[in-house]
């Protein structure tokens, strides 16, 4: 009984310890925002804030005036490419889960596979195909390609979900007089928001922090987003801003941090069916 | 149906195409005009291009470091939140929490605990371990710089990995344990003869997902070192990305990402190959 109870007890602190490493960065940029940049260079340094103090948030929007213009566009850019991933991937999961035709087999694995292809590959056309348009440096630049990057595995969800819908339900509404798009949006989408709530979750955390894109089509400082911003706000203030640079941090990953809070369960068995069939 | 397949076609497929297209020419975007078809040139002149040369063997130190450590980490991870006490979903939550924190912000936090004189790694080796002569600057010195990142890497991965061990150890029925107990199996002889061949399709899914991931090392690498300091963690992708949108030359970039892409499939065919032969 001893033995045992030590070796729980073993496990809990092994895996206390386990967390805690993974944790930590993030816990330490939360303790960094708290303390005064005078605290912040000086050593030996302080774990835990000796002076607790808000000054990094309240001053940060007047000192770091881009700041406010990087999370809009984020803001603006990440729900629109949810938006459309949601719709379009709902149509097309449809598409192939119930309508039959002719090569969907290797047309589906092509989509998955190009997915593992380095982005640059994707980015050079766009770059020129945007600059031609002179499309650079606007939202719509962004939300297209973010769209198309986050489709095939909305599509791919979303089929696995409808393929788990019974066709009775479908073809009793196909008897009531129910058209395809009918069937679709008022059977098939509301039996499906589980996918939905998924497909939203990856998309939003995906969009939220994309860098390679978003470095390169955005070229103006204040059409920015966040992952690309923060490195700016950094090159800018070098060594004196940390305090700040941690609120911004902070500030920045809250929404992603959030939405993996409430949504865990999707997020998670997202990613598992995507890496198991994918 | 239409809209999301040409939303894939124009912004996927067609750019696919066309940039397999521009890595068989000496494409330049500042000189369009000039652009010829060079056949494979590109591709062989990659062999005296000396800093792709670097960037490939840096790959191949991670291919050796960074690859088997991380799946082997990912496993025992696994285990250790597989099981069922209190307070294992707050620790599950702390754990893969990190990964929906996007790389640029992770990149940021790393480089600020890595920092030389006020980062919390130097300082805790210093003021709580007493280890003043293992205080290095870990960004900084061409030495540790690579190693440095692989470690956040590492750090950034295993969570996702073990995810997907995690899924793999529910599938095992849980009646085989309680026989292999009975038999007086011990923890060491269950974990090799039991769940380390039957974790085999996650180990060969994790396998590959790590092939696609740490070839395309990129963000890390960019934001924390830019690749230096002198070139010591130069990367296949910063160095693509630098040749497509500082130098412009599109199609030798084009090239370099399409062989990113053969190294990709060679792992992932490797690792097919050896678990066909072992399952036979």
């Amino acid at each position: 009984m001893f033995k045992k109870r030590l070796s729980k007890a073993f496990y809990i602190s092994g895996l206390g310890f386990v967390a805690a490493i993974f944790i930590f960065p993030i816990l330490w940029i939360l303790l960094t925002s708290f303390k005064s940049n005078v605290e912040i260079f000086k050593t030996p340094i302080t774990y835990l804030p000796h002076k607790f103090t808000l000054e990094n948030y309240l001053s940060m929007f007047k000192q770091l005036p881009y700041y406010i213009f990087f999370f809009r566009n984020s803001t603006i850019i990440t729900l629109s490419t949810v938006i459309l991933v949601i719709i379009l991937s709902s149509l097309g999961g449809y598409a192939f889960g119930r309508l039959e035709f002719k090569g969907k087999g290797l047309f589906f694995s092509f989509i998955m596979a190009i997915l593992a292809i380095p982005y640059l590959v994707y980015l050079i056309p766009v770059y020129m195909m945007e600059a031609k348009l002179n499309i650079l440096d606007t939202y719509i630049a962004l939300i297209l390609p973010y769209v198309a990057l986050n489709l095939p595995f909305g599509i791919f969800l979303m089929r696995g979900i409808f393929r788990t819908i019974p066709s009775e339900m479908e073809d009793a509404a196909k008897i009531d007089g129910c058209n395809s798009f009918q069937v679709f949006y008022k059977i098939m989408l509301p039996l499906s928001i589980q996918g939905v709530a998924t497909v939203g979750v990856l998309t939003f955390v995906a969009a939220w922090g994309e860098f390679l894109f978003a470095l390169t089509l955005m070229e103006s400082s204040i059409m920015k987003t966040l992952p690309v911003g923060i490195v700016l706000l950094r090159d800018e203030g070098q060594s004196w801003a940390y305090g700040l640079l941690s609120a911004a941090v902070v500030i920045s990953i809250i929404p992603v941090i959030l939405s993996f809070i409430v949504l865990q369960k999707y997020f998670i068995r997202g990613m598992i069916e995507g890496s198991l069939k994918g | 149906m239409l809209p999301p397949f040409l939303v894939i076609f124009i912004f996927l497929i067609y750019p696919l195409l066309y940039s397999l297209y521009l890595s068989f020419t000496n494409f330049d975007y500042i000189y369009p005009d000039a652009c010829k078809f060079i056949g494979l040139g590109n591709y062989l002149h990659l062999f005296e291009d000396e800093t792709f040369i670097r960037a490939l063997k840096h790959t191949g130190i991670l291919l050796v470091v960074y690859y088997p450590v991380v799946i082997i980490l990912s496993i025992f991870l696994a285990l250790l939140i597989s099981g069922k006490i209190k307070g294992m979903k707050v620790a599950r939550t702390a754990i893969f929490l990190p990964i929906v924190i996007p790389l640029s912000f992770i990149a940021i936090i790393w480089q600020w605990m890595y920092n030389n004189s006020y980062g919390v790694i130097n300082q805790f080796l210093i003021n709580v371990l007493n280890l003043k002569a293992l205080h290095r600057n870990w960004l900084g010195d061409p030495k540790y710089a690579l190693y440095s990142i692989i470690v956040v890497n590492i750090w950034r991965r295993i969570p996702y990995d073990s995810i997907i061990f995690l899924a793999g150890l529910y599938a095992i029925p849980k009646d085989i344990y309680e026989v292999a107990k009975i038999d007086g199996a011990g923890f060491w002889k269950r974990l090799t003869h039991i769940t380390l061949p039957l974790l085999k399709e996650a180990l060969i899914i994790v396998a590959v997902l790590e092939a696609i991931f740490f070839v395309k090392i990129f963000v890390q690498v960019y934001v924390m070192t830019g690749g230096g300091p002198a070139e010591s963690t130069e990367m296949l992708y910063t160095y693509a990305y630098r040749v497509a949108f500082r130098y412009y030359k599109m199609g030798y970039a084009a090239a370099i990402s399409y062989v990113m892409t053969l190294i990709i499939l060679l792992i992932t065919w490797t690792n097919m190959k050896i678990f066909r032969t072992e399952r036979q």
